[in-house]
C-alpha cells in the first residue's frame, strides 16, 4: 500500500517533538532547583589566574586585579548585540564603584582587536575598566563562557561569587558587589 | 564570508531575535522594559542590515517570479503541520532554557518591587546613571536622595532631588523633592526666601504635603521670626503627623511665642 505524502515526517516531528520537551522539562526541573548560580561549576571555586594582553596592546592585566576588593570580569565581542544594551551599565557601575575598591575588566571574546577597540570607542570607554584581549580564548575557556555576554564576579580572597548570563544591568550588578563587599543598608 | 552574506546572516540573525523576543514578551518570560531595550537594538541592526544590502547586494527577486511559485508549492499542509510541531518543540526548549538562565537580579530589577534598602548608595548612582532619561527611575533617585538628605550631605541631595523634577514627576514626587530644596536653600545655605518660595511650590503640587507644611513652619519661625505665621502651619502639620513627638513639642513652643530653638 502506497503511504501518504509526509506521513513518515510526521511521525518523526512527533518523536522528536516529544523528545525534546521532555528534554526541555527534565532540564528546567533539574537545573532550577539549585540557585542561579550553580549552573556555572565556577560559582563558590577559586577564580582562574591568568594575565591577559591589554586591548590596545599596551601592557598585561592580571586576573583576578590583585588589589581589588571586587573584580568584575565581563566577557564581550562587537559582533554581540546584548553587549551594546548592558555596555551603559557596565560604564556606570565602574564610575559608582571606583572608590570601593571595584574593578571591571571586559574581555573580548572570539573578537578580532580592532572590532573590538571600534566597539568600544563608538559606545565609549572607561578609564576605570580595563580591556583585554584573549588570545587563544584561554580566559573563556578557563572561566567556562557558554555565550556572551557573561559577568563574573570575584571576592577579595579570589573566589567567584557569582555570575550573570545575558545583559547585565546596573541593578543586578550593583546587588552582586554590594554582596561581596556586605554592602545594602537597612532604611 | 562576503560583505553581502555578512550582513545578510547578521539580518537573518536579528529577525530570529526579534521573533524569539516578542514571544519570550508574550509568554511573560521577560519583563516589557527588557524587551523595549532589546527591540530598540534589533531592529536598529536590522535596519543597518538592510541599508547594507540595498546598497551592496543584487536587487531582490521579483515577488511575481516562478522562484515564489515554487516556495507555494513547498508549504503543503503535511510540511507547515511538521514545522510547526517542531516549532513548538523548539520554542519549548527555548523558554526553559530561558527561564533558568534568567538571573534573579535581572528579573528583580525590571519587574520586581523595588526595595532601596536591599542596595548601597553606589548600587543606586550605577541605576540613576544608566538609566538617566527615564521617569521611571524618580522613586530610585528620591530613596537616595533621602539617604543623602538625613546624611547631611545636601550636594549630592540636590543633584537628585534636582533630577526628580526634570523627569516627569509625579505630584508627590514632586512635592517631596520641592520641600527638601527648600529645606536644603535654608539649612544648607540660609536662604529664607528661597526655601519659603520653594516650600510654596511644593504645597502648590501638593496642597496639605505635611512634610512642606512643617519645613515652611520651621522656616518662618526659625529664619523669619514669624512666629505667629508659623503655628497654623505646624498645627496643620501636626494633625497629618500626631505620632511626630518633636513636631508637637515645637508646637507647643511657637504656641507659647518662644524664640526657635
Amino acid at each position: 500500500m502506497k503511504k501518504r505524502p509526509g506521513r513518515a515526517a510526521l511521525v518523526l516531528a512527533v518523536m522528536v517533538a516529544a523528545a525534546t520537551a521532555v528534554f526541555a522539562g527534565v532540564f528546567a526541573t533539574r537545573l532550577s532547583e539549585d540557585s542561579r548560580l550553580s549552573d556555572s561549576p565556577l560559582v563558590g571555586a577559586p577564580s582562574p589566574v591568568m594575565t591577559l594582553p591589554l586591548l590596545d596592546g599596551s601592557g598585561e592585566i592580571e586576573i583576578p586585579e590583585p588589589d581589588a576588593r571586587v573584580t568584575v570580569i565581563n566577557f564581550f565581542a562587537s559582533w554581540c548585540l546584548e553587549c551594546r544594551i548592558e555596555h551603559p551599565d557596565l560604564l556606570a557601575v565602574a564610575e559608582a564603584f571606583s572608590d570601593s575598591g571595584v574593578r571591571l575588566i571586559q574581555i573580548a571574546y572570539q573578537d578580532r582587536p580592532d572590532d573590538s577597540i571600534a566597539f568600544m570607542n563608538e559606545l565609549g570607554v572607561s578609564p576605570l575598566i580595563r580591556y583585554a584581549s584573549d588570545p587563544g580564548s584561554r580566559a573563556a575557556i578557563a572561566f567556562g563562557v557558554f555565550g556572551i555576554p557573561e559577568t563574573y564576579f570575584i571576592g577579595p580572597d579570589g573566589v567567584v561569587t557569582g555570575r550573570i548570563t545575558g545583559p547585565a544591568d546596573s541593578l543586578s550588578l550593583g546587588r552582586q558587589i554590594d554582596l561581596i563587599l556586605g554592602r545594602g543598608r537597612p532604611e | 564570508m562576503s560583505e553581502e552574506s555578512h550582513w545578510q546572516a547578521r539580518l537573518d540573525q536579528a529577525t530570529r531575535d526579534l521573533e524569539e523576543l516578542e514571544q519570550q514578551l508574550a509568554t511573560d518570560e521577560i519583563p516589557p522594559s527588557t524587551a523595549r531595550r532589546l527591540r530598540r537594538v534589533y531592529t536598529e541592526e536590522i535596519e543597518e542590515a538592510r541599508l547594507r544590502l540595498a546598497g551592496e547586494a543584487s536587487v531582490p527577486a521579483d515577488p511575481e517570479s516562478p522562484d515564489r511559485d515554487s516556495r507555494s508549492r513547498f508549504w503543503t499542509p503535511g510540511r507547515v503541520t511538521v514545522v510547526a510541531i517542531l516549532g513548538t518543540a523548539a520554542a519549548a526548549l527555548v523558554i526553559s532554557v530561558g527561564w533558568f538562565v534568567q538571573p534573579e537580579d535581572q528579573a528583580d530589577a525590571d519587574g520586581g518591587e523595588f526595595d532601596p534598602s536591599q542596595y548601597s548608595n553606589e548600587t543606586m548612582e550605577a541605576v540613576i546613571s544608566a538609566n538617566a532619561d527615564h521617569p521611571q527611575i524618580n522613586g530610585m533617585r528620591l530613596a537616595l536622595a533621602g539617604r543623602y538628605f538625613r546624611a547631611g550631605d545636601f550636594a549630592r541631595a540636590f543633584a537628585h532631588y534636582r533630577g526628580v523634577l526634570e523627569h516627569d514627576p509625579t505630584a508627590a514626587e514632586e512635592a517631596e523633592a520641592l520641600s527638601r530644596l527648600g529645606w536644603m536653600a535654608w539649612a544648607g545655605s540660609g536662604e529664607v526666601q528661597l526655601a519659603i518660595d520653594t516650600l510654596d511650590r511644593a504645597l502648590l503640587a501638593a496642597p496639605g504635603y505635611p512634610q512642606a507644611l512643617y519645613f515652611k513652619a520651621i522656616v518662618l519661625w526659625c529664619g523669619a521670626g514669624q512666629t505667629t505665621e508659623a503655628v497654623p502651619l505646624l498645627e496643620e502639620a501636626s494633625e497629618a503627623l500626631p505620632s511626630e513627638e518633636a513636631l508637637v513639642a515645637e508646637l507647643a513652643s511657637a504656641r507659647a511665642g518662644e524664640e526657635c530653638s
